[in-house]
């Protein structure tokens, strides 16, 4: 016996105890989600006249356009890429800010504000900087002779979209990887020094190995985020363009959803979304937990 | 448990006096009974929307007209949308003109020509604009909403610029803008021709001029079953020459809607662009050279015919107290009486929508200072109209639409060819049609 165990006499305490709390996830997580598995599995018009029940036939729409995989492709290109800038991004600054003995408060402040900033913002934000025609960072790209077009490259379009994307996200990913930092005992990287261990060779072999919680939990709430709460910045800068190369799918579940109104296409988009995140989630939990070191 | 009573109690008459509020009983007549008016116009237009609202407002102390701007159309309709799935939808929308068949078909809407005869309003419609009123009739001729921001794409271009290259009349013909394009960029400027809403201009008023059908049942007009056409006409050989342009910058693409258009343009980077005549306020503002405007081009081998309407039209939503909809009625009449006509008409370079404004502007010599807001007039007034060139009618506007900017774009990035692109256009287009004849068959 480890521990102290402690039993409740009756069965309606803990229940009572966890009462709200089931209760919140009840509607605002099950009642949704409900929703959407019967929407599903219907067509509907925008104003609520007319409702009929259509089987699998939202979900044989999707599978069989070939607009569907391309943008389930588009989002392994964008979420992957989200997930590596932003935690690349993240750690780089803060090992530099861990290393800085004055300021450092003023850095922190700085780097935390992006966070703050809502998607559809930031995306206006980057939208000003690179758009072809008005945008300012843009202009100095055509001068230096580049040919800067997001507006019909594919691949100048995704990457700055996940720029924008990983921007926001880079603060999130700095807090943790700073506080992880910290946590690490100074008397082992020093025994390390002593015994003739270069800074690079220190930050391969002591840092990231112990940095691994936190790296993998990260990467976990980075892979949910570029999932799930990028649209209003695609939305605000590509609109899915050009030419779909853009349209993720949760761009996708928005933009038909929300501005098309199909709200059934929209449902079944949202349910084959959930099951890939589920499953990415498990995966993750299966097979790379493993290489994580609890200390 | 009596506690609990009293709370009910008091509950119950809060209730109550809510509902008796919202009804109007009990209330002192002195306050004006609120219409709610959304639209989706902002900047110079919106800020004229509000001046002639209070207005109106001024005029008289029954109603209070609330104009409210609800960003781009696509958000202000699906604001309306969920406002109306929770009861709280405006008396007013404006709703654009290419997504009139969704609001037309959702049994939310109280057709404008049946309000105005209910309040009491005796309207002569016939002194209208025809063609312009023909695109909100339904088949057997009852008018629905009130068309209110109406334009058409003209040919806007940079007439310094034109001298510059030594041009001394704009291009009338798709060729002659494949050539003045190529001789603006000999003069120096970075790219001939640019184009606002491309689907409108390119694949739907191309096939209005040059009089073939862009879908099935006269383009929607004559049922809901309906097909996209537009991969087998002229369209593609049309496209495939602009795709030719772009390859060399006569042509640039500038994005979707009409942002990064006005902004080439404006700028002074594109000399003649393709856009809405209710461009005009914008370009007005930001435009530092000499500009003009002339009719849409069109093939040097036709007689072309009248262009197709854009811009958006006031719906009246359904539901209301009827009290409410005589104040509705007094502010549609307000704002389609001539005055009011020709300072909407004069502010925006939309057109008027009544005879008598166009001859009260005419009249006053509007049109021998200010041509180009003559030339969308004259260009929708054009006799001899056909199956295909009354409207556009077809479902799910906003989603065909993204399909249709995706296969464009897939086009000008050269990853398709014409023919690929609107085939895939046509094929994705089918598909969002089709859903929408079956969500709407039983009607």
């Amino acid at each position: 016996m480890i521990g102290k165990k402690v039993v409740f006499r009756s069965r309606g305490l803990p229940l009572l105890l966890l009462a709200p709390q089931l209760l919140v996830i009840l509607v605002f997580f099950f009642w949704p989600a409900g929703q959407a598995v019967f929407q599903a599995f219907h067509l509907a018009d925008p104003f609520g006249q007319h409702f009929e029940y259509v089987g699998l036939e939202n979900f044989r729409m999707l599978f069989s356009s070939p607009e569907y995989y391309d943008s389930l492709w588009a989002t392994a290109v964008f979420s992957t890429g989200v997930a590596a800038v932003s935690l690349g991004s993240g750690l780089l600054l803060a090992t530099f800010v861990d290393h800085i003995r004055r300021g450092r408060a003023v850095y922190k402040s700085l780097i935390i504000w992006p966070y703050a900033v809502a998607p559809v913002l930031a995306g206006v934000l980057w939208l000003f900087l690179f758009h072809p025609i008005y945008g300012v960072v843009a202009f100095a790209l055509a001068r230096g002779g580049m040919a800067w077009n997001p507006l019909l490259d594919s691949n100048q379009a995704m990457a700055l979209v996940v720029m924008a994307a990983a921007w926001k996200q880079v603060s999130y990913n700095f807090v943790f990887f700073l506080a992880g930092l910290q946590a690490i005992p100074r008397s082992v990287i020093e025994a390390a020094a002593i015994d003739g261990a270069g800074p690079m060779y220190r930050f391969r072999t002591i840092i990231l190995p112990l940095l691994t919680p936190t790296t993998f939990f990260l990467l976990v709430i980075n892979l949910v985020y570029a999932f799930f709460d990028t649209f209003g910045i695609i939305h605000a800068v590509t609109h899915g363009g050009p030419g779909g190369a853009t349209n993720i799918l949760v761009y996708k579940v928005f933009a038909d959803g929300f501005i098309g109104q199909d709200l059934g296409s929209s449902a079944a988009q949202s349910i084959v979304l959930m099951v890939i995140v589920v499953s990415l989630t498990v995966l993750q939990f299966r097979f790379l937990e493993r290489k994580v070191h609890y200390g | 448990m009596i506690a609990r009573r009293t709370l009910l109690g008091a509950a119950g008459a809060a209730t109550l006096a809510l509902g008796m509020a919202a009804a109007g009983i009990g209330t002192a007549s002195a306050a004006p009974r609120e219409i709610n008016f959304w639209y989706p116009l902002g900047g110079a237009i919106g800020d004229l929307i509000v001046k002639m609202t209070n207005d109106f407002n001024a005029s008289q102390a029954d109603y209070k007209v609330v104009p409210q701007f609800k960003g781009t159309y696509d958000e202000t309709f699906n604001a309306a949308v969920a406002a109306y799935r929770a009861k709280k939808h405006p008396h007013l929308l404006v709703g654009i003109g290419a997504g009139s068949l969704n609001l037309m078909l959702s049994g939310a809407i109280y057709p404008v020509e049946d309000l105005m005869k209910d309040a009491g309003h005796s309207i002569d419609w016939s002194g209208f604009v025809q063609p312009v009123l023909n695109y909100y009739r339904t088949p057997e001729g009852k008018l629905l909403s009130l068309p209110f921001n109406s334009s058409t794409p003209i040919l806007w271009y940079n007439k310094d610029a034109l001298d510059k290259a030594g041009l001394k009349e704009p291009p009338k013909t798709w060729d002659q803008v494949g050539e003045y394009a190529a001789k603006l960029r000999q003069s120096g400027f970075e790219c001939g021709y640019t184009s606002a809403w491309q689907v409108w201009v390119n694949i739907d008023n191309y096939s209005f001029l040059q009089d073939v059908p862009v879908a099935t049942q006269a383009n929607g007009m004559a049922g809901l079953d309906t097909e996209f056409l537009f991969n087998k006409t002229r369209v593609v050989q049309h496209i495939a020459r602009i795709q030719e342009w772009g390859k060399d910058g006569r042509f640039l693409y500038t994005g979707r809607a009409w942002q990064g258009a006005h902004g080439a343009f404006s700028s002074g980077k594109c000399a003649m662009m393709t856009e809405s005549s209710a461009g005009f306020a914008g370009i007005k503002q930001a435009a530092k050279f000499t500009f003009a405007a002339s009719p849409l081009p069109y093939e040097k081998d036709v007689t072309p015919k009248n262009s197709l309407i854009g811009g958006g039209s006031i719906w009246a939503m359904a539901g209301h107290p009827k009290e409410d909809y005589a104040g509705v009625a007094a502010y549609l009449a307000f704002l389609t009486s001539t005055d009011r006509q020709v300072e909407w008409h004069k502010g925006t370079g939309y057109i008027p929508i009544t005879k008598a404004a166009y001859e009260k502007a005419k009249a006053e010599g509007y049109y021998k200072e200010n041509p180009h807001q003559e030339v969308a007039i004259l260009q929708l007034s054009r006799e001899g109209a056909t199956e295909n060139t009354k409207a556009v009618r077809l479902g799910n506007y906003v989603q065909y639409n993204a399909a249709l900017e995706d296969e464009l774009e897939n086009i000008w990035s050269n990853k398709k060819t014409a023919q690929q692109g609107l085939d895939d256009a046509v094929r994705r287009g089918n598909e969002i049609l089709a859903r929408f004849a079956q969500q709407n068959r039983k009607r």
